[in-house]
């Protein structure tokens, strides 16, 4: 008898400024939606972790996509990709997930990124905090600034092979995370289409840039949770406490011993810390619907 | 002053010429790579992904395409075993540290998994060569 993950994959059509993208994306369990976005060059496959724990799926619909030209979410055959520059561009991004929301028929699901992810986490709870209940920001900071030289050059340079991008990415990851799962997690680097990671830190590194707008994230329509790994020197713990600091009701965890990566990287320490924000999501709902 | 951070020199090339991922990473590399422990001096040639030579001091005219300099106190701290957050890494450490990592880019990042393993090898030598002091 074959033993079969409770994940489902399948694909759903998204027209996004004119464009149709057809998205794949996984899903198990029922209950509240919680919808994942996952980092920059990477895809989904993130939250496999998550998807099959039956703590978290018996409460919640947990759904995790790849986004366009990431994972098994080929680029629009609409578009000359392969003569543009690919740059992730914010007000694209936040229309690509109120699209998806909508397509899925969700009803004010969570939203939880991390990375990139995390970052939009923000920028939604900033500008679209009626279409979700809460917006979970892992490694999320106002803004990532002054590594575009680095991204813009090294992170897609002809004669550096995907092994380049893999081995960063061991950076970005604790010494206390189980070595399996992070060689998993840089794994997914290696595969990701050359121009794609460098791209996404278009939107991460340059447009995303809460400095003086973050105050305006308004915790009694979207609550908003940031959590932070203390090895991430990306978006590292001060950047992101500093991003909960300026929202007012935000709440703010240190995930010690952690790095850019939790759910993946090490998913039964995270599950540790995101359990408790899961918790104070349904209880605010229930607060909210007595 | 007597230095605390001393580099087995042998036993970290003897280690890294023997180490799976390291041999496997760091084939077709051809590199020279210095390490600035304050004021001390290690000199790292590779020849097509096996340390060639790994020496002390420097005699006056060493080239090199790739270095790592900082102070012995970062060096104490990245040698640790599960070192402390940004100590972890020499790339990390160059953002939040008092670390230089430098000189031909194209060759640091296209070989980064392999500057991981030595950055590893030689930790763990290091603590194997202070545990039987």
């Amino acid at each position: 008898m074959a033993r079969f993950s409770n994940i489902v994959g399948r694909y759903v059509y998204l027209d996004v400024e004119g464009i149709e993208y057809r998205v794949y994306f996984e899903e198990a369990g029922e209950g509240i939606p919680l919808v994942c976005q996952h980092t920059a060059g990477s895809d989904g496959r993130q939250y496999r972790h998550l998807l099959e724990d039956k703590d978290i799926t018996s409460r919640y619909r947990v759904i995790a996509l790849d986004l366009p030209l990431h994972g098994k979410s080929l680029p629009p055959v609409e578009n000359r990709y392969w003569e543009d520059e690919y740059k992730l561009k914010k007000d694209w991004f936040m229309k690509f997930w109120i699209s998806f929301v909508k397509e899925l028929d969700l009803f004010q699901p969570v939203f939880m990124g991390c990375s990139m992810g995390g970052h939009l986490a923000a920028d939604l709870a900033c500008h679209y905090p009626d279409e979700f209940r809460a917006c979970i920001g892992l490694e999320s900071s106002c803004h990532s600034g002054g590594f575009d030289k680095m991204f813009q050059k090294w992170w897609r340079h002809p004669r550096l092979s995907n092994d380049t991008k893999a081995a960063m990415m061991l950076s970005l990851c604790s010494p206390h995370s189980p070595e399996a799962n992070v060689r998993e997690t840089v794994w997914a680097y290696s595969q990701g289409a050359p121009p794609v990671f460098s791209g996404d830190l278009n939107y991460y590194g340059i447009e995303h840039d809460l400095r003086e707008t973050a105050s305006e994230i308004d915790t009694a329509k979207c609550m908003f949770y940031v959590l932070s790994g203390t090895y991430d020197w990306s978006a590292y713990p001060e950047a992101c406490q500093e991003l909960a600091n300026k929202v007012s009701g935000a709440q703010y965890t240190l995930m010690e011993g952690m790095g850019h990566f939790p759910m993946s990287e090490n998913p039964v320490e995270f599950k540790k810390y995101l359990m408790p924000v899961l918790a104070d999501i349904e209880q605010k709902d229930q607060v909210a619907a007595a | 002053m007597e230095r605390s951070v001393v580099l087995p020199v042998e036993a970290i090339s003897e280690r890294l010429n023997s180490d799976k991922e390291f041999t496997l990473s760091a084939r077709f590399w051809y590199c020279d790579l210095r390490f600035s422990i304050g004021s001390d001096l290690y000199f790292m040639r590779i020849e097509n992904g096996k340390v060639d030579t790994f020496v002390s001091g420097s005699e006056g005219f060493d080239s090199y395409t790739i270095s790592v300099s900082a102070p012995e106190t970062v060096w104490v701290e990245m040698l640790r075993e599960k070192p402390e957050p940004f100590y972890h890494d020499w790339f990390a450490a160059s953002f939040h540290h008092e670390l230089e990592f430098g000189g031909d880019l194209e060759s640091a990042y296209a070989y980064y998994s392999s500057i991981r393993r030595i950055h590893a090898c030689m930790a763990e030598c290091y603590n194997a060569q202070k545990l039987a002091a």
